[in-house]
């Protein structure tokens, strides 16, 4: 192992100036969002009298309230269903015996090529058939079967890495699958899906094609989808606009922070192996 | 998918997976598992794959999404690829490549390969946190920090400016030659962090003993980078590459936001002028026929990217 | 994707590729069938200028930035007609106009809503004709050029005469702002003829100003650019090309010859050189920072560019080749159609008329949209502080008494805004095409458009 000063400072230079890279933009739209309103702000300069004002400002101006009520519900709809169909397929795709399992397998997984760009002008006439246009759903519904082709690989990946002498035992004892399933099963998955569960969600908080596309009213759409909106109405206004980017950020880096642990760790479980 | 970004990961993360999964291949046929697949199946079925087919069904037809529909044949097909800005917008594509897939990976190679052995600690779990940010945030919303960024007044030109380097700045985004590398550099900067991530991941797995062997052996390192680094990163590779290509074949939200395609027609790509034909040009069958020639193009890039990680 | 489990990734990467033959297959087969029905049918309601009693809620879709006028308009319209609520979202401007037909065609549209420009909406009609209003409320009896550009025939094809197939508050108008602190610095007046005008940027460009100021990224430079056109050309020929008429056609001399001249203002250093990355919102702060000597916009910039630099500000119109030409300047209704699958027409053109006529609402009309207010001759004339705004009123009066207004390029078919004149001109001005490939690419894209 290497361990001498010099290699370990290497390595430390190393990350810090990627980690610089990283960051410069959100220190620099920080910076811009504390500046005083009015004037074009150029440049990169640090406020010496933060506005914080301009926080409140944009909050009420875009709306952000109702805007994060939206994307919650969004995400309330999506999240849990998702979720549990994934589980349920990941699960009867890993077991043995499956009829057409392979070619199921591959249909999912075929559909992490298909891009939504492909499926846009349809899935608009669909919702439209439907009666759910400009309402949630329209959001909602698509999503859940957007995200199956991943959810579904994703769980039967854990699934078929489970030992199986753990389900034979418990069939053993007379269990049903689907006893087994809730009992053992899924108390085993609790990391994968929690880890496919910050994914949905930050998926879902992120959209941005469905929500500008399926859904008029603005308040009904979700953050990311409000972005636009929110650009073209200030852009004159370059302090404001960041500060309101800021915003709709927010939550998303909230929940990244409290769970990063569990998100980084779980995509990279394999490392552990 | 949607917002391609961090989610296949997962296959390389998800534990387990070299797991054969031919057991229980001689037993009987297990019909109750079909069950728990038909709620997924139906959704996806419903909401994807039967869209899909109607994306190919539109495509031989001119139509403006509302009015009667007129056929096509082929037509919008051999729209694609002799209409100078359909098929310049599916070059730029392949040019994002290099800055959402060549950039991020090499350099995460070279990074991983320089620090090989991080040390679990405090400074690590922070630097994982740092470099997944850009991953958290909606792309629309990074479009929107490094159009300012690159603006003619921005962050970049003012530290050009105080660094004696003013004769540089310039109009970025507003530039026929620098547009398309601006916009690239948007997408480095989101893949960057989460494919070193992933490729430290990666490297920490491999037996130091081999490292030690090669060394005996009387390597260089950049010897020992090609004989043992690079065999031994392959599917964190494949998979780093798999996510990120599939992200700059199918931009839009970048783009959308930052750019709108311009100057000119320098920063179209095909997610831009699906939606462009569809919603503004009211050509549903155009968009149609370039919807389905990128799904191809995803395809065709994606299955080569697998194979080559089973080839060892 | 990553099949790290697959021990014959070959096999594999078959059977993908033959699941993906088989969907497309089966899009093949579907696609013995065309998609699409053929036009709305909705029958003829009879036109009512009486709203009863009965409450009525209407949902009227404007663009965002026009939502508080709207609002306040309802307001005033509610105390006229106490039982008529109207309720006023708004959507972003590109936002709005892309889903408008979408809209429009669904289940749940709303009474009225703000366009941009018709498209396919009367061909698969989806908004109604109003002709019957127009009678009922007299509109057919004030001055008609100002319904000119929201006129069509049945099928769609021709604007500009035919059925009347919107209405609304005010008028859009160009013309250039001018800084009155570097016009005196350069002691200048304002121009009157194009070659003054030009010896005045050359003038801006030499004492380190910008001579025009442009929103490049999202089309301002075909303001200058179909003044330019006009001057050389006339106008006919440009509003029958705006118009669709059978075989119109803008790839002229008079277009290569403005499009020649735009460029050597761009490649003498005469228009920001930034005007590629500045777009409509950004531009009033470029303006604000008093290094513009021109700005080519149109009124509803107005008020921004009074409040950017208060008392500093002028408004002409784009100047002619001589003094005593017609001064032409684009323009165009904020405009407000009835879908035809609203229930509530009568309440819907009921407030066209109501802000096109009360004196309240047309105050508001120019104090927050900085529009021209429409209606009859004589009707009241809103008041303004002197400023650019208070130029735009006199310099519309001049525009509208000479027939020199003129519908929009950009709104000549629904992409040649986005797909055609955005970027064309942003390779004119950098010289990457020439004005002769300009002038024919405009003219392909706008016959191929309107051939599908």
């Amino acid at each position: 192992m290497r361990s001498s000063l010099s290699a370990r400072s290497t390595n430390v230079a190393l990350l810090l100036s990627l980690i610089i890279f990283t960051l410069i933009p959100f220190f620099g739209i920080v910076a811009t969002a504390l500046q005083p309103r009015g004037k074009a702000p150029s440049g990169f300069s640090i406020p010496l009298h933060p506005a914080l004002g301009n926080f409140a400002e944009a909050w009420s101006q875009a709306s952000i309230l109702p805007l994060i009520g939206s994307s919650t519900l969004i995400v309330l709809g999506v999240v849990p269903v998702a979720l549990l169909l994934s589980a349920l397929a990941g699960f009867g795709l890993a077991q043995p015996g499956l009829p057409g399992g392979s070619f199921l397998g591959l249909l999912f997984v075929a559909g992490l090529t298909i891009p939504a760009e492909a499926l846009i002008s349809p899935l608009y006439y669909q919702v439209q058939a439907m009666g759910l246009l400009d309402s949630r759903w329209a959001i909602i519904l698509p999503l859940i079967a957007l995200y199956m082709p991943f959810g579904v690989f994703w769980m039967r990946t854990h699934f078929l890495s489970i030992p199986e002498e753990l389900s034979e035992a418990a069939r053993v004892d007379g269990a049903s699958t689907f006893r087994t399933f809730v009992s053992i099963q899924l108390p085993l998955a609790r990391s994968a899906i929690s880890a496919l569960l910050i994914l949905f969600f930050l998926w879902t908080w992120n959209q941005f094609l469905l929500a500008i596309v399926l859904v008029n009213d603005p308040l009904k759409r979700t953050v990311a989808g409000a972005l636009g909106a929110f650009q073209g109405q200030y852009g004159t206004d370059i302090v404001l606009l960041c500060a309101g980017a800021l915003l709709i950020i927010a939550p998303s880096l909230i929940v990244f922070f409290i769970f990063q642990r569990q998100f980084v760790g779980a995509l990279l479980q394999g490392s552990s192996k | 998918m949607t917002a391609v970004t961090s989610p296949e990961t997962s296959e390389a993360g998800a534990p387990g997976t070299r797991r054969p999964r031919a057991r229980g291949r001689n037993r009987g046929l297990n019909w109750n598992a079909l069950l728990w697949v038909l709620p997924a199946l139906v959704a996806y079925a419903f909401f994807d794959l039967y869209p899909l087919t109607q994306t190919i069904r539109y495509s031989f037809y001119n139509w403006d999404g509302i009015g009667a529909a007129t056929s096509a044949g082929f037509g919008n097909y051999v729209a694609v690829f002799t209409n100078p800005e359909q098929f310049a917008s599916i070059l730029h594509a392949f040019v994002l490549i290099f800055f959402f897939t060549v950039i991020p990976v090499g350099l995460g190679l070279v990074v991983a390969a320089i620090i090989r052995d991080q040390k679990a600690g405090p400074f690590a779990t922070f630097t994982k946190t740092v470099l997944f940010l850009p991953q958290v945030l909606p792309l629309a919303a990074a479009g929107l920090i490094w159009t300012w960024i690159f603006s003619p007044n921005g962050m970049l030109n003012g530290f050009l400016r105080a660094v004696g380097l003013g004769s540089l700045a310039q109009d970025w985004l507003g530039g026929f030659h620098t547009a398309l590398p601006a916009v690239g550099i948007i997408g480095s900067w989101v893949s960057l962090g989460f494919c070193t991530v992933l490729l430290l991941a990666g490297i920490g797995k491999i037996d130091g003993s081999l490292y030690e062997a090669v060394r005996l052996d009387g390597a260089n390192r950049i010897q020992e980078f090609f004989a043992i680094t690079l065999p031994g990163l392959r599917s964190e590779i494949i998979v780093a590459s798999t996510v990120t290509t599939i992200a700059a074949l199918s931009s839009f939200d970048v783009i959308y936001i930052s750019t709108s395609g311009g100057p000119g027609y320098a920063t179209t790509v095909p997610g831009l002028e699906i939606y462009r034909l569809t919603f503004v040009s009211q050509q549903v069958g155009s968009a149609s026929a370039l919807a389905v020639v990128l799904s191809i193009l995803i395809l065709a890039i994606v299955l080569p990217l697998q194979r080559l990680g089973k080839q060892s | 994707m990553h099949l790290k489990s697959t021990n014959d990734i070959a096999t594999r990467a078959r059977r993908l590729a033959a699941i993906a033959l088989a969907t497309a297959t089966a899009g093949i087969m579907a696609a013995c069938s065309a998609p699409g029905s053929s036009a709305v049918q909705v029958a003829a309601s009879p036109v009512s200028t009486d709203l009863g009693t009965a409450p009525i809620t209407l949902n009227l879709v404007s663009d965002t930035p026009g939502v508080d006028a709207f609002k306040k308009m309802a307001d005033g319209f509610k105390k006229l007609h106490p039982n008529v609520t109207i309720n006023v979202t708004g959507q972003d401007f590109n936002t709005l106009i892309s889903n408008a037909p979408r809209m429009l065609a669904s289940g749940n549209v709303p009474d009225l809503v703000r366009l941009a420009s018709f498209g396919n909406l009367v061909k698969d009609k989806l908004i109604s004709p109003l002709d019957g209003y127009a009678k009922a409320y007299g509109w057919d009896k004030w001055p008609q050029s100002q319904f000119a550009s929201l006129r069509s025939n049945q099928e769609g094809t021709v604007r500009g005469k035919g059925s009347l197939y919107g209405a609304g508050p005010g008028y859009g108008l160009t013309g250039v702002y001018y800084n009155k602190t570097i016009l005196t610095k350069l002691s200048g007046t304002v121009p009157t003829t194009l070659d003054e005008f030009e010896a005045l940027l050359k003038k801006a460009h030499g004492a380190g100003y910008t001579g025009l100021l442009t929103n490049g990224k999202d089309g301002g430079l075909t303001y200058p650019l179909q003044n330019l056109i006009m001057d050389y050309g006339g106008a006919a020929p440009v509003q029958a090309w705006n118009y669709n008429q059978p075989g119109a056609n803008i790839n002229t001399p008079a277009t290569v010859k403005a499009a020649t001249t735009l460029q050597s203002w761009f490649t003498n250093g005469y228009i920001n050189a930034n005007t590629n990355s500045v777009d409509f919102t950004s531009a009033p702060a470029e303006w604000q920072k008093g290094q513009s000597l021109f700005w080519t916009s149109g009124n509803w910039s107005a008020p921004a560019a009074d409040k950017a630099l208060p008392g500093k500000v002028g408004f002409f119109l784009f100047p002619s080749i001589k003094d005593t030409d017609t001064r032409y300047a684009m323009s165009a209704s904020l405009l407000l159609a009835i879908p035809s699958k609203s229930t509530h027409k009568d309440a819907a053109a009921a407030f066209i008329d109501y802000v096109q006529t009360n004196a309240a609402a047309r105050q508001i009309t120019f104090d927050q949209l900085g529009l021209l207010p429409a209606g009859p001759e004589g009707a009241s004339v809103p008041t303004v502080a002197p400023g650019a705004q208070a130029d735009t009123e006199t310099q519309f009066a001049k525009a509208s008494g000479s027939d020199g207004l003129v519908e929009f390029m950009p709104n000549a078919t629904a992409s040649m805004s986005v797909s055609t004149l955005i970027p064309q001109t942003q390779l004119l001005v950098s010289g990457k095409v020439t004005p002769a490939a300009f002038a024919a690419k405009v003219q392909s894209d706008y016959t191929s458009s309107l051939g599908k």
